[in-house]
């Protein structure tokens, strides 16, 4: 199961469908509690996560510095990384800074990728082949 | 953290703050001009994206023009333009650089430059460097034509507006950091002939130490000539007696004090006159002498002694015309003070050649001078002032106070040799009250004589005589309305006390007067240096916040806490509504606060001093009968009663005005704002201002990032529909198409966001159309918000209007302009609405009111909190509770809806804040005009 983490449903439904269109099962949400949640309940389940990084920081995040939910996705991400460190994820936001970039260019069986570079049918080849790599 | 990139085309916003963060550290990081403004010419052309840049001085009078530093692609170029001088005149003449250009100090803008030059450029070097375009912007100083900036191109295309706002503001700052490094380098000149001077007096004889004195002078200010004139036994005439760069003949001259060209010695500053050649004699005394030696400008400035009297003048001389800046002449003023001391311990120590007593004193003095430079903290050099001091006048013992200019008070810091004191005193109370008070050292020889009754305070019973030297900065730069001029200084008193009656001679006040002299420059300096550091560390603090309202309340802290005013109000401009209000303020009591906030709102045309700042962009300490001064505000707040120094607050990188910054203290225990305390202020204010700035410029990357999403969306949604053509469901297609066009209406209002940010003015419409307000526009804007209505799960259907208002409301209005309003108030409710699907609500009702009709828009969402009604309409505010739910957001939409609402002669107003929370659109029947208006001709 891939799961799909970004507030703005209305942009993520195209990639949800094009993901899916491969024969991916997709669990989207829109909200990084109930998605924490969600994984916290089911991550054995997760071959995936992809994730975006500008979200609101609910009662998750709410007491790191996010900057305003301009970088609750990076802490999730992390918390991710604590109780899974091998979980495929993949980045995929509008943000284009390069200290984000930079944050994360080291990172393990982790793919940035900006949303602007990718049609929705790139992504999920892009899920395809990652998934197929581990 | 680094500021983020936004923009991927041309300059990048992080480079150019970056370029101008390098541009305000050139004066402290680089020691040699030519370097320093070679780097200035390297950030231009970053800057401006230039072929090249150059920086150039001209000098009208002599008609020439100097290649300062230029940075080009090429070496060779750098090579070919540095250091040259050229003849400024006419093509005709054969000059390739036109006089009557350059002449009018206004921006140049030149294109082919390879065929004629065009007055700019020799078209030869213009071919050879593939110099096409130039754009120049003056440089002043003092308001004086100075140079240019230069901005050349390679293409020749016109620059764009864009280009030449840029160059103006880089020139702007370019003249400030030239001016910062002439000061910083100044400075410390200053400080090294200062030392150099002290440090000769003990070691060389009298006249040899005289003759140094016009040298340093010379080194200080880099000028060739100076004289030292002093005042003879009689008082009444002023003689040489030292010269630097001056022939004998001019050395035998005297000038008689009561002449009218030396008035200006009766006052402490320094004076300059641009022209000594000039006839009028009360401008210039012997002005043949000065023409025959070729002198032209003259900075002449009094020489004052220990006990405040004239002893002589000072005189620097230049061959060409130069006009001395402000800083200079404090400088100088500085040094003669400086110089004057040091003759008149040179004079005692000549005389007491066979008195032992006081030139060991004298020697003693200027060791405990180097001890002072090493205390740490005022209350250490204080204690170190009373040790010494009892020492120097062998004076059993003593005590030393610190004036308290909040309470009058002068708080007993150390005593030496007898019982505790703990019983403050007061200024102008008791001998060392009125020591201080009126600033001079007053000697007791009999305490308990008649004289000193109902004076003297005892505080030790045995006391018989004693001496109260009162510390003071004797010329301390004080701002009296625009102007500079210099004031004492009240820092403490020194006592020194005997159980023998005559214990104290006048040659102990005179040794304690100087020990008292330089403990007060020492402690002021202390002062200064501690504010520095706290204001370093307080702007790391402010650096770490992005909130303005945090960052402003830091900002009143450290002008309160650690600036020492007592009154603070801090007003902002409203460019829409062209008026400036106070928003923060200090010193008021607190249920007075939002009165004063009322009273204190004038327009900014209006003749309030606050308004008047914002227009003049000058510090000004205004005096107490100012009829700038809003009488209400004044009398009901008790304004008379303070001193207080007004700045502006200016965005460095436009040099706009944002606001104001008024800060005070009581008249009643101190008489003067003190210039350097200003200075420590307004350079914390322009840190703090950019600090704002940066706050809000957080906007753009956040707008920029608002722009990705839609285009993704569109450019995903396209994507889809040329892959599906085929074979796609019609609904679904429709649903995308739906998609598409509302994507495309947030672009259009994220541009309008833009062009609002940048500060660029829409040009106004020139065509309006008879409109149905609802039909064209509001179900219009309904239809196009459904996918987000959708996105949310809620019914279109719960968003409602009443059918008969369709027709009523009928308009000439510029219909794109009240499509955005009508978008960002519906897009509002629809963001904001609770998560329930069955809670979800819209109402949207008309009605005629009085000249026009009403519009409002109900919605039943999270509401807006109380707190926050005033500030939606903020620029950039979002509240809270909005953040929290969308991350992004600009906080501007509001903003520009009543803009655009108010330029069309209506308005848009909160009417209720919660459940339903209501907006009124205010639409007059006859709307504003625009030029040109078709509907008005």
């Amino acid at each position: 199961m891939i799961l799909f983490i970004d507030d703005e449903k209305r942009y993520s439904t195209i990639y949800v469908e094009a993901i899916e269109d491969e024969g991916h099962v997709v669990e989207f949400q829109k909200d990084v509690d109930e998605a924490w949640g969600f994984f916290d309940a089911n991550a054995d389940d997760i071959d995936l996560i992809v994730l975006d990084i500008m979200m609101s920081p609910g009662s998750t995040f709410g007491d790191e510095d996010t900057e305003g939910g301009l970088r609750t996705g990076l802490f999730f991400y992390e918390r991710v990384r604590e109780k899974a460190p091998d979980l495929p994820v993949v980045i995929l936001t509008n943000a284009s800074d390069e200290e984000l970039i930079d944050r994360f260019r080291g990172e393990v069986r982790c793919w940035f990728r900006q949303k602007k570079n990718y049609l929705p049918f790139e992504i999920a080849r892009e899920v395809r082949r990652i998934l197929a790599l581990t | 953290m680094k500021t983020r990139r936004v923009m991927r085309d041309g300059v990048l916003e992080l480079d150019l703050i970056e370029v101008f963060d390098s541009l305000s550290q050139i004066p402290l990081t680089y020691g040699e001009k030519e370097l320093a403004l070679k780097r200035i010419t390297e950030l231009g052309r970053q800057a401006l994206s230039s072929h090249a840049c150059t920086l150039i001085f001209v000098d009208l009078e002599s008609r020439t023009l100097t290649q300062a530093a230029c940075s080009g692609f090429d070496q060779n170029f750098e090579e070919h333009m540095g250091g040259k001088t050229i003849r400024l005149g006419e093509p005709r003449d054969g000059a390739s650089v036109s006089f009557d250009i350059i002449r009018e100090g206004k921006l140049i803008e030149k294109y082919d430059l390879q065929s004629g030059g065009s007055g700019l450029a020799n078209p030869r070097t213009a071919r050879r460097y593939d110099l096409r375009a130039g754009l120049c912007c003056p440089l002043k100083s003092n308001g004086r034509l100075v140079g240019y900036f230069n901005h050349f191109s390679s293409k020749s295309e016109p620059f764009s507006d864009h280009e030449r706002r840029l160059l103006e503001i880089f020139a702007r700052q370019a003249e400030l950091v030239i001016d910062r490094f002439e000061h910083h380098q100044t400075r410390e000149r200053s400080s090294r002939v200062f030392k150099e001077l002290s440090q000769s007096l003990l070691s060389v004889p009298e006249q040899e130490f005289l003759e140094q004195v016009p040298v340093k002078a010379c080194e200080l200010l880099c000028v060739p000539v100076c004289v030292v004139w002093k005042l003879d036994a009689t008082g009444r005439q002023l003689r040489i007696v030292a010269t630097n760069g001056v022939d004998a003949e001019y050395q035998g001259t005297k000038l008689d004090v009561n002449e009218p060209s030396l008035q200006h010695l009766s006052s402490r500053g320094a004076r300059s006159l641009l022209d000594v050649n000039e006839p009028c004699p009360t401008h210039y005394a012997h002005p043949q002498m000065a023409k025959k030696r070729g002198w032209v400008s003259l900075l002449t400035a009094p020489m004052f002694g220990d006990d405040n009297r004239l002893i002589g003048m000072l005189d620097v001389y230049t061959h060409e015309k130069r006009y001395f800046k402000e800083w200079e002449k404090e400088h100088f003023e500085a040094f003669a003070n400086n110089a004057a001391t040091s003759i008149q311990k040179a004079e005692l120590l000549r005389q007491s050649e066979e008195n032992l007593n006081i030139n060991l004193r004298l020697e003693k003095l200027n060791k405990i001078t180097q001890e002072m430079t090493e205390a740490q903290s005022v209350g250490e050099l204080l204690q170190l002032t009373l040790r010494r001091g009892l020492e120097l006048v062998e004076a059993e013992r003593g005590w030393v106070s610190r004036f308290d200019p909040t309470t009058g008070e002068l708080n007993i810091v150390a005593h030496y040799g007898g019982a505790p004191l703990t019983r403050p005193l007061r200024l102008g109370k008791g001998i060392t009250g009125r020591a201080l008070y009126e600033e001079v050292p007053i000697k007791a020889d009999d305490v308990r004589s008649p004289q000193w009754q109902g004076v003297y305070e005892e505080f030790w019973p045995d006391t018989s005589s004693e001496l109260a030297i009162p510390i003071l900065v004797s010329s301390a730069q004080i701002r009296v309305g625009r102007e500079l001029t210099s004031g004492t200084k009240p820092i403490g008193v020194l006592n020194v006390e005997s159980t023998k009656p005559c214990a104290f001679s006048t040659a102990d006040i005179a040794t304690l007067s100087s020990l008292a002299r330089q403990a007060a420059i020492t402690i002021d300096k202390l002062e200064v240096d501690r504010k520095f550091a706290d204001l370093r560390h307080i702007e790391r603090e402010i650096a770490g916040k992005r909130d303005w309202d945090e960052t402003i309340q830091i900002v009143l802290r450290a002008i309160t806490n650690t600036l020492g005013y007592e009154y603070v109000n801090i007003s902002l401009v409203d460019e829409e509504l062209r008026r400036i209000r106070t928003r923060y303020v200090v010193g008021v009591p607190r249920k007075e606060v939002e009165w004063f906030k009322r009273m204190a709102d004038h327009a900014l045309d209006s003749d309030d001093i606050q308004a008047h700042i914002v227009r003049s962009k000058e510090v000004e300490v205004p005096g107490v009968e100012d009829l700038r001064f809003d009488p209400k505000v004044y009398k009901r707040f008790g304004h008379e009663r303070l001193i207080r120094v007004f700045l502006p607050m200016i965005v460095a990188s436009d040099n706009r005005v944002i606001g104001t910054v008024e800060a005070g203290y009581k008249r009643s225990f101190r008489k003067h704002i003190y210039e350097r305390d200003v200075q420590i202020l307004r350079g914390f204010m322009s840190y703090a201002v950019r600090a704002l700035e940066q706050s809000k410029r957080g906007l753009l990357p956040k707008i920029t990032h608002e722009f990705t999403a839609p285009i993704v969306g569109i450019r995903n949604n396209a994507s889809y529909l040329r892959q599906h053509f085929e074979r796609i469901d019609p609904t679904r297609g429709e649903l995308k198409l739906d998609d598409i066009l509302t994507d495309c209406e947030i672009l259009l209002q994220k541009v309008g966001e833009l062009e609002h940010l940048l500060g660029r003015s829409v040009a106004p419409v020139l065509r309006r159309d008879l409109t149905l307000v609802y039909r064209d526009i509001i179900i219009k804007t309904v239809n196009q918000l459904k996918p987000l209505v959708a996105e949310r799960g809620f019914d279109m259907s719960m968003i409602k209007y009443q059918p008969w208002d369709m027709q009523r409301i009928k308009l000439y209005v510029d219909k794109a302009k009240l499509n955005s309003v009508v978008y960002n108030l519906l897009i509002n409710s629809i963001k904001y609405a609770e998560d329930k699907p069955e809670d979800f609500r819209i109402n949207i009702s008309g009605g005629a009111a009085g000249d026009g009709y009403v519009v409002r828009f109900q919605d039943w969402g999270i509401g807006i909190n109380k707190q926050y009604e005033e500030r939606i309409f903020e620029d950039g505010f979002r509240a809270p509770e909005a953040v929290s739910r969308f991350v992004t957001g600009s906080g501007l939409g509001l903003t520009i809806a009543r803009k655009a609402m108010r330029e069309m002669g209506g308005d848009l107003r909160l009417a209720r804040n919660y459940k339903p929370t209501e907006f009124d659109l205010f639409l007059p029947k006859n709307l504003k005009e625009a030029p040109g208006d078709p509907l008005h001709r």
